[in-house]
């Protein structure tokens, strides 16, 4: 779950960007957020993965306040966010080693700490689930932005994460591309119940993606209001004539 | 200085051997024996010290290397992430880095007298600042949405150093060890011929001048060569061993658009 109270944040020294702030997400529901750029969509998802704290009101993340960013979050942002010096096994792994050194640290020694092959299991269970086993041994600019897309899940969910928070997470890729991941992840949020908070200014990915959709209006504070899409990701609901009614009403509440 | 393929190498090495015999030809001195001529005295002398000779200066090169790294490795980083450190010694960075080092030889050589230290010490100096400058900006340029992602993991700054900023900055270390590797290596025969009984410096310095032993010290400037080509292709080999990413079809990192395959 995911719970915003009354939450205020701002960069100083601007005017607060939120104020008053209230929002629930329960748990294995699908979000998508959506609104113009500059419009504090991004700034909502780095307050629920704890890299940016609230000023005042209380956020309460899996039901506690965080303090400090945890794997339980899986954050996805457009581009460029694995490793370019690992290759992409390093990378889905990535997660699970610093989990792994941390422990050790705060341990003093390897007892409690995860063993090698059980990385190296976990690790190879999602590259083959997410259909990058073969490229494992390849470096991210060595694969399509699409694969490198897959790998950043890939990383994700080996840590078993609970909540996915996607940034613009496909924006940079073409369509079928696109279309291809916003399906595979709804299907890996519906199998491994996972909760979906995803970001983005294109009103078709906010109607696929999400079964409800916050829509933010630009200002200071910005307005939010709840759009209910209960038959997103159906198989024929993309070409359905409720889909293109609810496209319109999104690009009504836009403006 | 770009990565050589071997072969290329190989008829460079026979040009040169080539224009070397037609001067000591045309020229018929002793102060320019010909290239057989030095061979033989070569493969005499090394056995009889000038191995010896060549390990003290590659142990001083190494053992400066070390040093440098150890050094300014941590305070690139501490650069790159810091304000204050930024603010507090940047002016200092950017006044020593354009200053030729070996004018510090003798100040060294007084300060830290005989032996190797003084030597290990000026190699350092060298390295230092290059290092230093290559590690901090490497830091730098590394991508915030790549620094943001790796905290949402949970990453710490001991895991962000392990993780991010060390593996990031292995490349400008190498890169640094490449720029100036030949400076320490001209700045080490300087030094060389200053309180010590060892060393290519000293050796090629010794048979050149004093003793006109002019194959010999041929031999003892082969040796030097082959010293500067040895470091190139061990820093050569390290980066394919480090930094496979960089060798596996030669693009670079950080801030390079990693948009479209």
């Amino acid at each position: 779950m995911i719970e915003f109270d009354q939450v205020t944040f701002a960069y100083a020294p601007d005017e607060p960007l939120f104020s008053g702030f209230s929002w629930r997400v329960e748990p294995g529901e699908h979000w998508a957020v959506l609104g113009p750029s500059g419009g504090g969509k991004s700034t909502l998802l780095m307050l629920i993965a704890a890299l940016l704290r609230p000023q005042t009101g209380v956020l309460r993340v899996g039901g506690t306040e965080l303090r400090e960013p945890t794997p339980a979050n899986g954050l996805i942002l457009q581009d460029c966010e694995l490793l370019p010096w690992a290759n992409l096994r390093r990378n889905a792994e990535l997660g699970l080693r610093i989990q792994r050194l941390q422990t050790r640290l705060h341990h003093h020694g390897r007892s409690a700490a995860m063993a090698s092959d059980s990385i190296a299991g976990r690790t190879e269970h999602w590259l083959r689930r997410l259909d990058i086993a073969p490229l494992a041994e390849r470096f991210p600019h060595q694969v399509s932005g699409g694969e490198r897309q897959r790998c950043a899940l890939a990383r994700t969910l080996v840590t078993e994460a609970r909540r996915l928070l996607m940034d613009e997470p496909f924006s940079a890729l073409d369509a079928p591309t696109r279309e291809a991941l916003q399906e595979l992840t709804v299907t890996l949020c519906q199998e491994n119940r996972l909760t979906l908070v995803v970001v983005t200014h294109a009103i078709e990915e906010a109607v696929l993606m999400g079964q409800r959709i916050l829509v933010l209006r630009r200002g200071r504070p910005v307005t939010a209001r709840v759009v209910e899409n209960p038959h997103h990701w159906t198989p024929e609901f993309r070409f359905s004539p409720e889909c293109r009614a609810r496209c319109a009403e999104l690009r009504e509440a836009l403006s | 200085m770009t990565r050589m393929r071997k072969r290329d190498l190989l008829v460079a090495v026979l040009v040169v051997t080539a224009l070397w015999q037609l001067a000591a030809l045309a020229l018929a001195k002793p102060v320019l024996p010909s290239p057989a001529t030095v061979l033989r005295v070569l493969v005499r002398e090394l056995p009889a010290g000038l191995a010896r000779h060549a390990a003290v200066s590659l142990a001083r090169v190494l053992g400066g290397v070390v040093l440098a790294t150890a050094c300014a490795v941590p305070l690139g980083l501490l650069l790159a992430q810091s304000r204050l450190a930024r603010r507090l010694l940047s002016p200092l960075v950017y006044l020593l880095y354009p200053v030729p080092k070996v004018v510090f030889v003798p100040i060294i050589l007084l300060l830290f007298g005989v032996g190797d230290l003084p030597k290990v010490l000026l190699i350092a100096l060298i390295l230092f600042a290059q290092i230093l400058v290559l590690v901090r900006d490497s830091a730098a340029a590394i991508r915030p949405e790549l620094l943001t992602s790796v905290q949402a993991l949970g990453a710490g700054p001991l895991a962000m150093m392990r993780f991010v900023y060390v593996p990031a900055s292995l490349p400008a270390v190498l890169s640094a060890l490449r720029q100036s590797v030949g400076t320490a290596l001209a700045v080490l025969y300087i030094a060389e011929l200053f309180a010590t009984d060892w060393g290519l410096g000293y050796y090629i310095h010794l048979r050149g001048t004093t003793l006109m032993d002019f194959p010999a010290m041929y031999a003892g400037i082969v040796v030097m060569s082959l010293l500067g080509l040895g470091l190139f292709f061990g820093i050569d080999a390290d980066e394919r061993l480090l930094c496979p990413w960089r060798t596996s079809d030669g693009q670079g990192l950080s801030r390079s658009p990693s948009g479209q395959r």
